[in-house]
């Protein structure tokens, strides 16, 4: 009997070998995905997932690429950098994906980036922020905001916009907070203001009482908390308690319902830097933020919306050139004005990262809404165009 | 029979350490287990309480199979074990180590009139009630650990290497106080080593030799065996 | 400075509540339970779940998930650890910590990846002034920790189990020779220890709003360096230690130019107890 179950078994596992290879005859274009769906980055791996697949519904819905359809391949890398490189291995190798995508942190993503440039194989991560992603090869690139870039909306929203002269720094320590503080702090000193506090914070903590109250010592006008909504809500609510009455602002890594639904009224008045304006009226972007809504029962975030961007840009860059990676690559680097993204237009790629116009988000009565933008070219570009910082 | 050892085989991590004992302690008596360091007479004692577990064969206490007992079952039951080097509860005071095991059994019997009996045996104990177990010296430790045993009133006493490390003259007052406990309808399983003072007060002997019973008796044989004369008396 | 203090001493109560219970199991099985933080994150899911489905009242919601945590650590004690306690002692070390990690992506399946609003509403005592805050939540955890640790002194010096149960800490052969049933005996220890890692779980899900999957991971962490810092197997020690971490966290952290995270003065301090006194502050 035993034996018997064994057979049918092994009968089983050939089969559903057999009938993947027989999916497979049917001629797709394949993309790969990575992002975690386990650990402790879970909630952002799921969004980023779901976004991507409801992307490739898009795509699908309006033609597929040249009438072949799109294929997401997904794996899960825990967020761990070493899983992120296997499974991008497996990805090219095994599954001879055209492009591969990141929707993971930023040392997983720099790990897939590495893999990417050796196998000449077009990566791109998406919400994913530290500087050494793309400069793993000309192979890389980035469709979230650079750290350089968004650090410095920060600074100028706070040191420009709203003439912060004492700031304080509460920095999530891992590439994602650091790189964005180094960037506001840079940004902040050189249009006046002073630093008066700098701490940094390891991810998962959620006791920040000891370093509010010496913030509120230290009597700043503002206080910049790089990190992620999770934190970032303890951070906030706590702050109101100990009664820190100065601005606060973060960043993108706040922008998730989740992080209102945790801080509770202690969000409002909260400033933000993000790429997804919910208030927009762009077709793209409602299309993205209804149908997520619909498709998970969650509100939609920012992370899930450069999932969903990296695939409509992919696929419309295959659409465009085919499946060659050279071919792609070089299309990549004269994209202009990419509007059909759920984030602001891309108006171009500079060293190989999207350049956008960046948004200020304010929480309001418990919702996020446009608060201020930037054109300004010698802001939003990584390297102003008119020539030096 | 009070105790009944049959076929026993225990073994650690697969190695054998008893090959089929058997043995047998009637009511009333005093029986010593002989043997060199390694023979087997510890686990022997351990197995019969329960802590080791038997690997073949059965252990009866008063007619009925407590095999597979835990070792608290069998406490109840009215065996007690008094553990090699006088183990007591190091941080529990003299009067806590007593009144715990008195408060386990209590349904049993008058507690005060088995107080009154372990301080008859050991006054010395009754000077030190409030004192941590753990700072007694080496005697009183043992006496406790005997007084101890004592305070569940058991049917049947297992002790381990009661004499090791104690001086001469107290082994051979509590070797006494072994005998005196007879008087009190307890009997008693023994290791020792020392052989003579074992045998003075025992009724019979067993000899255990690399984890069998090689020789048994009574005690006036045993004192005359050729073996035990050259391996435990040095005659 | 006075409320610096109370935040602290507020941190320290969550600290020592689940320290208290791996110090338990030390004490009793010398082994280092590392699933215990899971039945933290358990306490968590269930109190709010019986929140949202339930009942309104914050205290139904404590005593389910406090009891339903009591069960499954009893539970894991029977599944996984008693066949391990025979095996060397790395053995229930890593069986611990391969539960903790499965019961992170279970309550991830079962919940979702998300973190959840633990939104309870409750009247207690509390102080507003302007140079002391103690919000009610606050009180709350500090009242709790108190009573719990008071009721766990009492049953363990002045009752009978408590007798029976520091007997089996220091010889668990003996005690159940002595005819102490020793699987009751751990029984109730895991219950004990469980049911307060549980309630530590609701309390600071209440403290700090946010149910999701890995919210026992930091504490986890933080309870090993306070059992190092207390003594292994030390019951007070693990209360008081608790609060003198958090209360060196805090001050040091205030202090600018010392620029570490409070993880890293965690582990500092563990690292210094483990130099100069290896037994921690009231260890055996």
């Amino acid at each position: 009997m035993r034996r018997f179950l064994c057979i049918v078994m092994v009968l089983m596992f050939v089969l559903c070998g057999l009938l993947s290879v027989d999916a497979m005859a049917q001629e797709t274009v394949k993309i790969g995905f990575i992002t975690p769906l386990t650990g402790f980055a879970a909630a952002d791996g799921y969004s980023s997932l779901e976004s991507a697949k409801l992307a490739v519904d898009y795509v699908n819905e309006h033609g597929g690429i040249n009438g072949k359809k799109l294929e997401l391949i997904s794996y899960d890398d825990g967020c761990q950098p070493d899983q992120a490189s296997a499974l991008t291995r497996k990805l090219i190798e095994n599954d001879k994906v055209a492009v591969v995508i990141s929707g993971s942190y930023s040392s997983p993503s720099r790990a897939a980036a590495v893999i990417c440039q050796q196998a000449k194989v077009p990566f791109t991560s998406t919400y994913a922020v530290h500087p050494s992603i793309v400069e793993a090869g000309e192979y890389c690139h980035r469709i979230g905001m650079a750290a350089p870039i968004q650090g410095r909306v920060g600074g100028y929203f706070a040191a420009r916009e709203l003439g912060a002269k004492r700031i304080a720094l509460l920095i999530m320590n891992n590439d994602f907070g650091v790189s964005l503080a180094e960037a506001f702090k840079e940004t902040a000193l050189k249009l006046g203001a002073e630093i008066v506090y700098e701490k940094k914070y390891p991810l998962g903590e959620t006791e920040f009482r000891s370093y509010l109250n010496a913030i509120k010592a230290a009597d700043p006008d503002l206080l910049y908390a790089p990190g992620y909504y999770n934190e970032a809500a303890n951070i906030v609510s706590q702050a109101r308690e100990v009664g820190l009455r100065c601005w606060l602002m973060g960043d993108e890594g706040y922008d998730s319902p989740k992080f209102i639904e945790l801080a509770k009224t202690a969000a409002n008045g909260v400033f933000i830097t993000t790429d997804l304006n919910r208030d927009s009226d762009r077709p793209m972007t409602r299309y993205f933020l209804e149908k997520y809504k619909e498709r998970t029962n969650i509100d939609a975030d920012m992370v899930g919306a450069s999932g969903f961007d990296a695939v409509m840009l992919v696929s419309h860059i295959l659409n465009k050139v085919g499946t060659k990676a050279d071919d792609i690559i070089r299309y990549w680097d004269t994209i202009e004005n990419f509007e059909d993204c759920a984030t602001g237009p891309i108006i171009t790629f500079q060293e190989r990262s999207a350049i956008r116009p960046m948004d200020i988000q304010i929480v309001l009565n418990n919702q996020f809404r446009y608060f201020y933008r930037y054109y300004e070219p010698e802001i939003i570009y990584l390297n102003p165009p008119s020539g030096g910082k | 029979m009070l105790l009944n050892v049959q076929d026993v085989e225990i073994a650690y991590n697969r190695i054998k350490v008893l090959w089929g004992v058997t043995l047998c302690v009637g009511e009333g008596e005093i029986v010593s287990l002989l043997g060199a360091n390694g023979a087997g007479k510890s686990t022997l004692l351990k197995g019969i309480m329960g802590i080791a577990p038997l690997h073949r064969g059965s252990i009866s206490f008063l007619e009925k199979d407590v095999s597979k007992k835990r070792p608290w079952e069998k406490a109840k039951m009215g065996v007690a074990y008094i553990p090699e080097g006088g183990r007591v509860f190091p941080d529990l005071t003299v009067e806590e180590n007593l009144m715990l095991i008195a408060s386990l059994h209590k349904e049993a019997f008058d507690v005060k009139e088995n107080l009154d009996l372990v301080y008859s045996l050991f006054p010395v104990l009754k000077e030190r009630l409030q004192q941590k177990a753990g700072t007694l010296s080496g005697g009183e430790r043992q006496m406790l650990a005997i007084g101890r045993a004592l305070m569940s009133k058991p049917k049947l006493l297992l002790i381990d290497e009661v004499s090791m490390g104690l001086m001469p003259k107290l082994v051979s007052e509590v070797f006494n106080t072994l005998s005196l406990l007879k008087e009190y309808g307890i009997s008693i399983l023994l290791t020792e080593q020392n052989v003579p003072e074992a045998l003075a007060i025992s009724d019979r002997g067993y000899v255990l030799e690399n984890g069998r019973i090689t020789i048994s008796g009574n005690s006036e044989e045993l004192l005359g065996n050729e073996m035990v004369k050259t391996s435990f008396l040095g005659l | 400075m006075l409320q610096v203090l109370l935040d602290a001493i507020v941190l320290g109560c969550s600290y020592a509540l689940m320290a208290v219970g791996l110090n338990m199991v030390y004490g009793l099985l010398r082994i280092i339970h590392v699933a215990h933080a899971a039945l933290y994150t358990l306490g968590a899911y269930v109190g709010l779940y019986c929140l949202l489905n339930l009942s309104q009242s914050l205290w139904i919601s404590l005593f389910v998930g406090a009891l339903f945590s009591a069960i499954v650590g009893v539970l894991m004690y029977r599944i996984i650890y008693s066949p391990a306690l025979t095996a060397p002692r790395y053995v229930p070390l890593i069986a611990g910590a391969g539960v903790f990690i499965a019961s992170q992506e279970l309550f991830r399946l079962l919940a979702g990846p998300y973190p959840y609003s633990f939104d309870a509403h409750f009247q207690f005592l509390s102080i507003m002034t302007p140079n002391l805050r103690v919000t009610e939540t606050q009180m709350l955890m500090i009242t709790f920790m108190v009573v719990a640790f008071l009721c766990l002194f009492i049953l363990i010096n002045k009752t009978n189990l408590g007798l029976m149960w520091r007997a089996c800490t220091q010889d668990m052969e003996l005690a159940a020779s002595s005819g102490i049933n020793i699987n009751l005996i751990i029984a109730i220890n895991f219950m004990i220890g469980s049911a307060l890692a549980g309630s530590a779980g609701i309390l600071m899900a209440l403290y700090r709003n946010s149910v999701f999957p890995t919210m026992g991971a930091m504490v986890s962490y933080k309870a090993f360096v306070v059992i190092v810092l207390g003594g292994f197997g030390s019951i007070p020690g693990a209360a008081i230690a608790g609060i003198i971490l958090a209360i060196a966290e805090s001050f040091l952290g205030m202090v600018p130019i010392f620029n570490l995270p409070r993880e890293a003065i965690a582990f500092l301090v563990m690292i210094l107890v483990l130099m100069f006194k290896p037994k921690g502050l009231f260890g055996r």
